[in-house]
């Protein structure tokens, strides 16, 4: 009887061993294949980069891509405020109304006023806006730009 | 070599019980399987061999990378032999595959038949449904033109309003947190080899599912039958080739767009997702954020586990067939919402 359950224990032992291992080999490599899945997860950081100057800035909103990135320059008198041309509600980009003086997100009808705070349709918060840096007649801008991968505009 | 030799020739190398084969082909289906709308369930399994074999077809000639994907599609469509037919099915194909699986689904739903013992195959059913409408929505983004670019864009960006892991699911979909060209490999290798391993495994369950239970009664007095082999199989064939007549015809007549080359840069006025996401669309627009993406999930888990609510409701209100009623309401208000997304800006 003792050895009995001595053979039992020992059973239990191996198989426990036996699949234990198959267990963690197994799943370790799952969660590298996991992460192998999500790259770029962390926002990229931001980079100054001159995009102009304000003589040759009119006061329509001007609309550019640096780096797959895109944004827009809007001036008012001698100031210039840079937003992100990507609607908050689901991706789209954003065109600007001269008339109204507005943005207007085509997809699901949002509107965004010329300082990007969303005045009607679905977006739930503001255009995201970049530090900009005047040195002179020269525009800077703190533009978050990945550092691989990504189309190219 | 004598006709004997010859078959002990085979069978030597083939042992297999041909007389124990013959059973499943010859299996008694009630007489109602002669009906397409009764077997529904046969016309996207049909489109599902036409979309492989257009399918990889395609793969001959398409380049999963930004700008040349467009390029490439053009190629086919205007240079390859051909090109316009195997793509004009290929999309047609995808069309009424969408069409036929809500179809087929209707129809198990109004006659009961996911009910007891049969609840599993309704599971697996929607299972197969997500795998075809994901099919279409990965298949769409290769085009790479501007409302297939967009609609890639928004499609996956409603998944950042989910709770806590939505930027997680968010770069699971697109690799990484924007729109590149890792999120159209991405969408490439799912929509040729993992949906198609998926659907096919999810298939040969719903199928051998399907055949343990044995096809349900519609009457229990009717006791007519015809055999799978040849009477069901020859309907089906028919089907296959009214199937293709449409298709080539719908290629011909509506070659699908080329469209615009996608610019990340600037979205178009007008779009629109494909017509079978009308109803999410149009939801998504009138409920927007988290509320709207909650009903949405509500809608598909009530939907998934039909046949356990519809248990309830037997149980709450025993005299009425309210599961009818509802599922009537629930296919109208969908039809009503594609219409209103066509038709109404
Ligand atoms: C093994 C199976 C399959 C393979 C290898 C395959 C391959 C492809 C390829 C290479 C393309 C890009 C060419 C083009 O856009 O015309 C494509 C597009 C597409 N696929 Fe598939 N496919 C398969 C199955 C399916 C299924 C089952 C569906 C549908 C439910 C589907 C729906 C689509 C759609 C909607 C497009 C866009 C077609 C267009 O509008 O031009 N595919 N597929
Ligand atoms: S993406 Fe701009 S309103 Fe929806």
């Amino acid at each position: 009887m003792e050895e009995r359950g001595m053979m039992g224990r020992r059973d239990f032992l191996l198989n426990l061993g036996v699949i234990g291992g198959i267990v963690v080999a197994a799943g370790g490599s799952l969660i590298h294949a996991l992460r192998f899945l999500l790259p770029g997860m962390a926002r990229p950081a931001e980079r100054r980069i001159r995009v102009g100057t304000l003589t040759s800035l009119s006061e329509e909103a001007l609309f550019r891509t640096i780096g797959g990135v895109p944004f827009v320059l809007v001036r008012r008198g001698e100031t210039v405020r840079a937003f992100s041309s990507t609607c908050t509600h689901l991706g789209c980009q954003v065109k600007w109304l001269p008339q109204e003086e507005k943005f207007f997100c085509p997809c699901h009808l949002g509107y965004f006023d010329a300082n990007g705070v969303n005045v009607a349709g679905p977006p739930p918060r503001p255009l995201d806006e970049y530090k900009v840096e005047m040195e002179g007649n020269n525009i800077y801008i703190f533009l978050p730009l990945p550092e691989q991968g990504g189309i190219e505009a | 070599m004598t006709a004997n030799e010859r078959k002990s020739f085979w069978s030597e190398r083939l042992p297999i019980d041909w007389e124990l084969l013959q059973h499943p082909l010859r299996e008694p289906v009630p007489y109602h399987m002669n009906f397409w709308w009764f077997a529904l369930g046969g016309t996207p399994l049909i489109l599902l061999g036409i979309q492989v074999a257009t399918g990889i077809l395609l793969t001959f000639y398409y380049v999963p990378s930004p700008p040349e994907a467009y390029e490439s599609i053009r190629y086919i469509q205007n240079v390859v032999p051909f090109g316009w037919w195997i793509r004009g099915i290929h999309h047609w194909g995808a069309t009424l595959m969408i069409l036929t699986v809500w179809l087929h689904m209707l129809r198990v739903f109004i006659t009961g038949a996911y009910r007891r013992p049969r609840e599993f195959n309704w599971l697996i059913g929607v299972g197969l449904l997500f795998a075809t409408l994901a099919f279409g929505f990965t298949g769409y983004s290769l085009i790479y033109n501007q409302l297939s670019y967009w609609a890639t864009t928004v499609g996956t960006n409603i998944f950042k309003d989910v709770p806590v892991v939505g930027p997680l699911i968010l770069s699971f979909l697109r690799g990484g947190l924007d729109v590149t060209a890792n999120t159209l490999t991405r969408f490439f290798s799912v929509h040729i080899g993992v949906l198609p391993t998926v659907m096919v495994i999810l298939l040969a369950v719903h199928v051998l599912l399907l055949r343990v239970h044995g096809v349900s009664e519609l009457d229990p007095k009717d006791t007519r039958r015809i055999v799978f082999f040849p009477d069901h199989v020859l309907t089906e064939i028919i089907v296959g080739f009214y199937l293709m007549l449409i298709l080539t015809s719908l290629a011909i007549l509506f070659p699908p767009p080329l469209g615009e080359l996608a610019n990340p840069a600037s979205t178009p006025l007008h779009i629109k997702p494909e017509w079978y996401f009308y109803p999410v669309y149009r939801w998504l627009r009138l409920v927007p954020g988290t509320v709207g993406l909650v009903g949405a999930g509500l809608f598909l888990l009530v939907l998934t586990f039909w046949p356990a609510a519809d248990g309830l409701l037997e149980r709450w209100f025993p005299k009425r067939d309210l599961s009818v009623v509802l599922g009537s309401l629930v296919a109208v208000t969908v039809a009503a919402a594609m219409v209103w997304e066509a038709f109404v800006v």
